[in-house]
């Protein structure tokens, strides 16, 4: 029933590192929580059922656990019930049941006897299944709904800011892994890999890095910022795991396993330090019962522990160096580096538009959090609740400075935990190519890069002490005095708030954008310039839901509208109606099991557009 | 070793001299009396003596991301490509990682602009991210084609190779790299048309707005990081896309990098008085070629084949 062997166990320690700050912040966190036990129930579960996932052997015990983990994740949203949580649940909710079917469906195909088949006798199984590519679609579609690919990704900017923000870190910093986890342990159930499928995944990675993190720069409410981020940074899990897929199938089996660890160790950092900026970005609401970004600024002088532990969070994100985030994003690099040695002259000249896409990812990251720490903690208060704030409780503290140890060790410990992915994928073992040294770590292509995260920390610190040092010997006088605003007091309106700060790069990417802009501005006697009050709001409109979701949507109308047009008729239109859905029953059933000839496709369709005709034109004569 | 420390200490030095001579040659060039090259030493000097006054309204940001802005410079200075031949060099560091140290000076240079709780300070931090954002993905696609053609990603070892063997095949695609990074050089350090360094008008500036809080020892140190930064640009410039000279005896070797980085910094003159500064919602145009050319480059060095 249950398995130990490599990926789960890499997988339950992914969790453990997740969920032991968290639940030291979660315990300072309570006494903002007004159901305590209907929280604490639900979330204990939700952790019990994330191990069970990783750890189950077994179809029907995986789905069990996880169905429970998409239920009692749902119930948390709920925590605090108004009109904002009811929607996002229902969101939710109808989205890990749309992935839930495909799962399903997967787990159907297979076979009857492949419920109670452990993973291993499973892998027989799929070898004899003759159309690998739908099961291929099916995975991709059920685990990675779960994970926020877009355009399956419109429920986290929803659902991840409404949670409280304990279940926030862990929906986004743990859940989403756990979703990686399940699609990688399925895929490397598949057999012989097709060459498509990683281009598929690819694309994806590309698309959802790079629409997760636009987003996130027009978004004003923190927590659904770093909502969006998660999308980005599926993305570029989803980039390397793309990459690796790629050279497994073009038989290139040291790269292909360079970028899976790549993958997987971004997935652990993306679990640090998404967790870390969740635990401070929710001890920012906690202290000023808002979100909204536009209403906070100076907080660094009130709560330097929450400051302190964003920054490290925003710097790794923002894949600097020396962080654990900065690694991760140069093992990717790396790995695409050695498309040169591909053959296909096509494929080759696509990888430089997926290093476009990451390496511009890259660089909205960096003005996306210099956004988010710049607005949130520099400069004034924008408003009353963030004058007030205070630093939050010590256990609050005490869990996000044990998440900065996670991040920090990460990066110390790079060696130890890339041969612990290495030795629990399914993969060539590279690790002592990689690190003939512990000190750096090599690429594995013939272009030798190399990085070393340790002696990149030391001169840095190297190099600031010197400074230091010079600083300090010039024992130069100081003096406090106002920011110079031209000859007017300093206030907390003249400075730029985070709508004006991601001006620029919203106006470039307008097109995708389309905002919306509502202005308001009290004029003085007419004066086109002097006003006394100015009111301007933009807000973007998100396009995927906009016209995807809305589409599905009046698509559906119009089916169920035909529909019941044709329920309303007599008997001979009935059984031709029956008749017509027998056939194509038996029809898919032969393609699933049996040869599948052009001819008889041809034939099918004729017979089935044949009576489909008799059942509408029909009906109309008569 | 010596002739390692020797480039290092000697690219500090140099470094705030060639913003001083592109300063005095164009103003000889607009007719001008130009000022001593020298002046950005002895500007340096008067600053260290200073009084420094801090922002009422600024955080411990402010003095610390001095030490922050500065100090990966300082590191990307030790990871520059050698000049001689026979010099020792850092193999364990590559081209994404002088971009990531660049990168994470240039986060706390936004940072500091928007510590101040000054509107200059953020609306300078705020354009440097838009340019910053698109500069980044032109900077991977050339590193990643020069890499390529230099047969390694590390570009010392890089730098060595295109020395002794230039890849003649590949011509087009270097021709291509090197004008997308002779428009990041421009687009990362300040120059017109990206940015003008010497003004102050709101209209048009953007690294001076983020500083416009800093005083003595701060401005000092600040202004000798956008310096380094500078010789930094130069140096991987004159060294990927000028590679010729290194194999030479090691003070004629010496000679011929000094003038290919004088080389630079004339281009950069005469383009700065030539050109007029863009509006920053025509920046992008600019950066986008950068970004054609780098994808051209790949695309060119892919089709010819190794």
């Amino acid at each position: 029933m249950f398995s130990f062997d490599g990926l789960s166990l890499l997988f339950l320690f992914l969790i453990l590192l997740g969920v032991i700050p968290n639940l030291v912040y979660m315990s300072g966190y309570l006494s903002h929580i007004e159901r305590k036990r209907h929280f604490l129930i639900h979330y204990f579960m939700f952790i019990v059922s994330m191990v069970g996932v990783v750890l189950s052997n077994n179809l029907l015990v995986f789905l069990f656990f996880w169905e429970l983990m998409s239920l009692t994740s749902w119930q948390l949203i709920l925590t605090n019930s108004n009109a904002e949580t009811m929607k996002a649940g229902r969101f939710y909710f109808f989205m890990t049941h749309f992935g839930f079917i495909f799962i399903l469906l997967f787990f159907l195909l297979i076979g009857s006897e492949s419920l109670f088949a452990d993973f291993d006798s499973l892998k027989e199984l799929l070898a004899n299944f003759k159309y690998p590519t739908l099961l291929f679609l099916l995975i991709t579609i059920g685990f990675l709904s779960k994970a926020g690919v877009v355009p399956l990704h419109v429920w986290l900017p929803y659902a991840h800011p409404v949670a409280p923000s304990p279940v926030s870190a862990l929906m986004s910093g743990v859940m989403l892994k756990v979703a990686i986890y399940a699609f990688l342990r399925f895929i490397f159930l598949l057999p012989n890999w097709q060459i498509e499928w990683g281009v598929i995944i690819l694309v994806l990675g590309a698309i959802s890095s790079l629409v997760g993190v636009l987003y996130a720069l027009a978004e004003h409410d923190i927590k659904a910022l770093l909502a969006n981020h998660s999308v980005e940074n599926i993305g570029i899990i989803l980039i390397a795991i793309g990459v690796g897929m790629i050279f497994m199938s073009l038989n290139l089996p040291t790269l292909s396993a360079f970028a899976f660890i790549a993958g997987v160790y971004h997935s652990f950092n993306h679990m640090s330090f998404k967790s870390l900026l969740f635990m401070s970005a929710g001890g920012v609401l906690y202290a000023t019962d808002t979100k909204n970004m536009e209403k906070y600024g100076g907080l660094i002088k009130s709560m330097p522990v929450t400051t302190f532990a964003f920054l490290i969070g925003a710097i790794s994100i923002s894949a600097l160096p020396p962080t654990n985030g900065f690694l991760s994003e140069w093992m990717i690099f790396q790995s695409m580096l050695g498309s040169n040695g591909l053959d296909a002259i096509e494929l080759k000249i696509s990888f430089p538009f997926a290093i476009f896409a990451l390496a511009l990812t890259g660089g909205l990251a960096i003005a996306c959090f210099v956004k988010a720490f710049g607005i949130t903690f520099l400069g004034l208060s924008r408003s009353q609740n963030s004058k007030h704030a205070k630093e939050v409780n010590g256990m609050m503290q005490f869990g996000q400075i044990l998440m900065i140890f996670v991040v920090v060790g990460l990066m110390l410990y790079l060696p130890l935990i890339i041969k612990f992915i290495n030795e629990s994928l399914p993969i060539e073992n590279i690790y002592a190519t990689i690190f003939p040294t512990p000190w750096v770590m090599k690429s594995v292509n013939e272009n030798f890069g190399a990085v070393s995260p340790i002696l990149l920390t030391f001169a840095l610190l190297l190099v600031v002490t010197f400074i230091a040092i010079f600083y300090l010997s010039l024992r130069n006088k100081e003096r406090i005095c106002h920011t110079w605003a031209c000859g007017y007091n300093t206030s907390s309106k003249s400075q730029y708030t985070a709508t004006g700060f991601a001006g620029p790069i919203r106006r470039f990417f307008t097109w995708l954008y389309k905002p919306e802009v509502h202005s308001h501005k009290q004029t003085v006697a007419g004066h086109t310039t002097k006003f006394e009050s100015s009111f301007y709001e933009v807000h973007v409109q998100p396009l995927f839901e906009k016209s995807l979701y809305e589409g599905t949507k009046k698509l559906l109308n119009y089916i169920s509208y035909i529909v019941y047009r044709i329920s309303h008729f007599e008997k001979t239109k009935y059984s031709v109606l029956i008749f017509n859905l027998l056939v194509i029953v038996l029809f898919s059933f032969r393609v699933f099991y049996n040869e599948v000839t052009w001819g008889s496709v041809v034939l099918e369709v004729v017979i089935i557009t044949i009576f489909v005709k008799i059942l509408l034109i029909g009906g109309d004569k008569k | 070793m010596i002739q390692y420390l020797f480039t290092s200490l000697f690219i500090f030095l140099i470094a705030p001299f060639l913003v001083g001579f592109i300063k005095s040659l164009k103003m000889w060039l607009l007719f001008k009396r130009p000022v001593s090259p020298f002046q950005p030493y002895r500007d340096f000097m008067k600053l260290l003596k200073k009084e420094i006054i801090y922002a009422k309204e600024a955080s411990v940001i402010s003095r610390a991301s001095i030490f922050m802005i500065l100090a990966p410079i300082v590191v990307v200075l030790f990871l520059l490509p050698p000049i001689f031949h026979n010099a020792f060099y850092i193999s364990f560091m590559d081209a994404f990682t002088i971009t990531g140290l660049l990168s994470l000076s240039t986060f706390f240079l936004m940072l500091l602009g928007l510590d101040g709780a000054s509107s200059f300070g953020g609306l300078g931090s705020s354009r440097e991210a838009f340019i910053a954002s698109l500069v980044e993905p032109a900077m991977v696609l050339t590193m990643f084609s020069i890499s390529l053609m230099g047969g390694s990603i590390g570009i010392s070892k890089a730098t060595l190779h295109l020395n002794t063997h230039f890849p003649m095949m590949h011509s087009a695609s270097f021709i291509l790299a090197s004008i997308a990074f002779f428009i990041l050089l421009i687009a990362e350090n300040g120059r017109i048309p990206v940015d003008n360094p010497e003004t102050h008008l709101e209209l048009t500036m953007v690294h001076e707005a983020m500083i416009l809080e800093l005083t003595g020892t701060n401005l000092a140190l600040i202004e000798l990081a956008g310096a380094l930064k500078f010789a930094i640009f130069s140096t991987l410039f004159v060294s990927l896309f000028l590679p010729f000279g290194v194999n030479l005896v090691w003070y004629l070797a010496f000679v011929v990098f000094v003038l290919k980085l004088l080389l630079v910094s004339v281009t950069v003159a005469l383009i700065e008085v030539n050109t007029a500064k863009l509006r920053l919602f025509k920046v992008p145009n600019l950066l986008g070629i950068a970004i054609i050319f780098g994808f051209l480059s790949l695309f060119t060095f892919y089709i010819l084949g190794v």
